[in-house]
């Protein structure tokens, strides 16, 4: 049968009853591990994950039911680790080195001609070289924003931070991006290969 | 105003997402800790229920550490086991009479862990020799919020905070032992201020600060008895086949291995009868196992813990058939081995 009782509850559960965990774990293990995919790469996923999971049944009865799902907190953990690692051995640039040739060999989508292909392929280099100029903390909030699509507050939640911070860091982070890519505001064929009025600076 | 969080949307790399393989090998590890947490002392408890019912509480006064003999109001004796602990472990206590020890798990010269509660908060505390301070430190550090270093117990912890929790967790190095305390507080400048109130205490005073669950090593074979008394044991199940051991251990611990020897012994015997198609066997273990709920030893650990409704768990899905949960479910077959700490045969 399947288990209609939200994280919160589970978790609730779960400090007595430490099997339910598992439910937990099945529901959001590949979406943290995808998310750390990103940020650090595939076998760093692997291992990161795994981590993650671990870390979270031992705080499990530390869980504080903001929300009713445990993504935010786990999304949290993961952040962690996934900047201790960077901070620890130096693999950041070369993580985002990796995604970057990753992102260059994907599947082209439903892009028609070589040509967009290219563009598409060094714009997306483009952006995730500015990506990677972001404080770390900046960074944090923008990915978990733009790439897992959290709300402000469950990146609060992730981050343990204020919303305001939230904020803050976000219009940061932004503002960074368009300093980085200043010629993005006026080109026409972006990541996806699409037509867009591109980024609109802030008069 | 969302442009550059599209743009970056649109250049989110691809993900393939873990292989079945890896999911497999994490889940497994995941079960392996929650195994370990349900039958060891990380196992979360209950507050611990100090008035008990009289016969209990007798009971209990039987087989506790505090039996210092006193001469005529002079120092307490201690035994000589116990004093060879207590010699050799860090005799750490919290600068403050509110603070008392709540938890002392089984601890020998080697390896021991306690818990401190003053109103509500607690202070975990464990000390283990045949560590490398260093490479403790850089695993803790490893999977910790790296906070700096502060003062504890005459010396200087690595001060630690998990990430996104107000949990901190400071490491630092006691004469042959790594120390590590862990606790929540509002800020760290409250936990180092708690952490700087450890002070180390006299043989004596460290053993009477011990809380009344505490089962002496000599005392152990006698505790044990006690804790049978209203089990039923299987045929030819021998006493002196439940492990004991020269440390001090909780009652608690003590009696999830008299219960969980026992369960053990009636399970082994009922899956040994299933495969053999023995119907009155099987029938046997399983009115044995229902009576666990009265066990009297599994309904006073029952104030303190789960051991007891994880055994009765596998009771009732023996009496009915059903599965354990387990993550996903399990029969009893599959998972009381792992859920009870049976001994390996």
């Amino acid at each position: 049968m399947e288990e209609t009782r939200s994280d919160a509850e589970l978790l609730a559960g779960a400090s007595r009853q430490p099997d339910l965990f598992g439910v937990v774990f099945d529901r959001h293990f590949a979406t943290i591990h995808r998310y750390l995919e990103r940020r650090v790469g595939h076998d760093g996923a692997d291992e990161l994950s795994s981590e993650v999971f671990r870390i979270a049944f031992e705080q499990r009865t530390r869980f504080r039911p903001v929300h009713q799902s445990a993504l935010p907190w786990l999304y949290g953990l993961a952040t962690n680790l996934a900047l201790k690692r960077w901070r620890g051995d130096a693999r950041h640039s070369r993580a985002l080195g990796r995604l970057e040739a990753e992102s260059r060999t994907g599947e082209p989508g439903d892009l028609d001609g070589a040509d967009d292909r290219l563009a598409a392929s060094a714009s997306r280099a483009r952006i995730l070289d500015a990506l990677a100029q972001l404080a770390a903390a900046d960074r944090d909030v923008i990915v978990l924003v733009a790439w897992e699509e959290l709300t402000y507050e469950e990146v609060a939640t992730a981050l343990d931070i204020p919303l305001g911070t939230v904020r803050s860091r976000l219009n940061r982070a932004r503002r960074v991006l368009r300093e980085h890519l200043p010629d993005f505001g006026n080109e026409q064929v972006t990541v996806d290969g699409q037509e867009r009025g591109g980024v609109r600076h802030a008069s | 105003m969302r442009a550059e969080i599209e743009l970056l949307r649109d250049a989110r790399p691809d993900a393939d997402g873990p292989t079945p393989e890896v999911a497999e090998q994490a889940r497994a590890a995941l079960m392996a800790e929650i195994a370990g947490a349900r039958r060891t002392s990380r196992w979360p408890r209950r507050r611990l229920l100090r008035i008990a019912a009289p016969a209990v509480a007798a009971a209990a006064a039987a087989t506790v550490l505090a039996l210092a003999l006193t001469d005529g109001g002079a120092e307490p004796a201690w035994a000589a086991a116990l004093v060879r602990v207590a010699e050799a472990a860090p005799r750490l206590l919290v600068d403050d009479g509110d603070w008392e020890i709540t938890r002392a798990d089984q601890f020998s010269v080697d390896y021991g862990e306690m818990t401190f509660a003053k109103s509500g908060r607690e202070l975990d505390l464990k000390w283990t020799s045949n560590t490398e301070f260093a490479d403790y430190v850089e695993k803790r550090a490893s999977e910790l919020a790296d906070l700096g270093t502060a003062p504890a117990a005459a010396g200087e912890a690595r001060l630690l905070r998990y990430p996104g929790t107000d949990e901190y967790v400071a490491v630092w190095a006691h004469g042959n032992y790594v120390v590590e305390a862990r606790g929540r507080a509002t800020d760290v400048e409250s936990f180092k201020a708690l952490l700087a109130s450890l002070h180390e205490v006299d043989v004596d005073t460290w053993l009477s600060a011990m809380p009344a669950s505490v089962v002496h090593p000599a005392q152990q074979t006698g505790a044990v008895d006690e804790m049978l008394a209203g089990i039923p044991l299987p045929p030819g199940f021998d006493a002196a086949s439940i492990p004991t051991s020269d440390a001090v251990r909780d009652r608690y611990q003590l009696g999830a291995q008299v219960a969980g020897t026992v369960a053990c012994a009636w399970i082994d015997r009922w899956v040994t009868a299933r495969r053999d198609g023995d119907e009155a066997a099987v029938r046997e273990a399983v009115d044995a196992m229902a009576t666990s709920t009265s066990w009297p030893i599994l309904r006073e650990m029952n104030a303190e813990g789960d051991y007891p409704e994880v055994l009765w768990g596998l009771a009732a899905a023996m009496e009915t058939g059903g599965s354990v949960p387990a993550g996903r479910p399990m029969t009893v077959e599959e998972t009381y081995a792992e859920s009870l700490g049976c001994p390996s045969s």
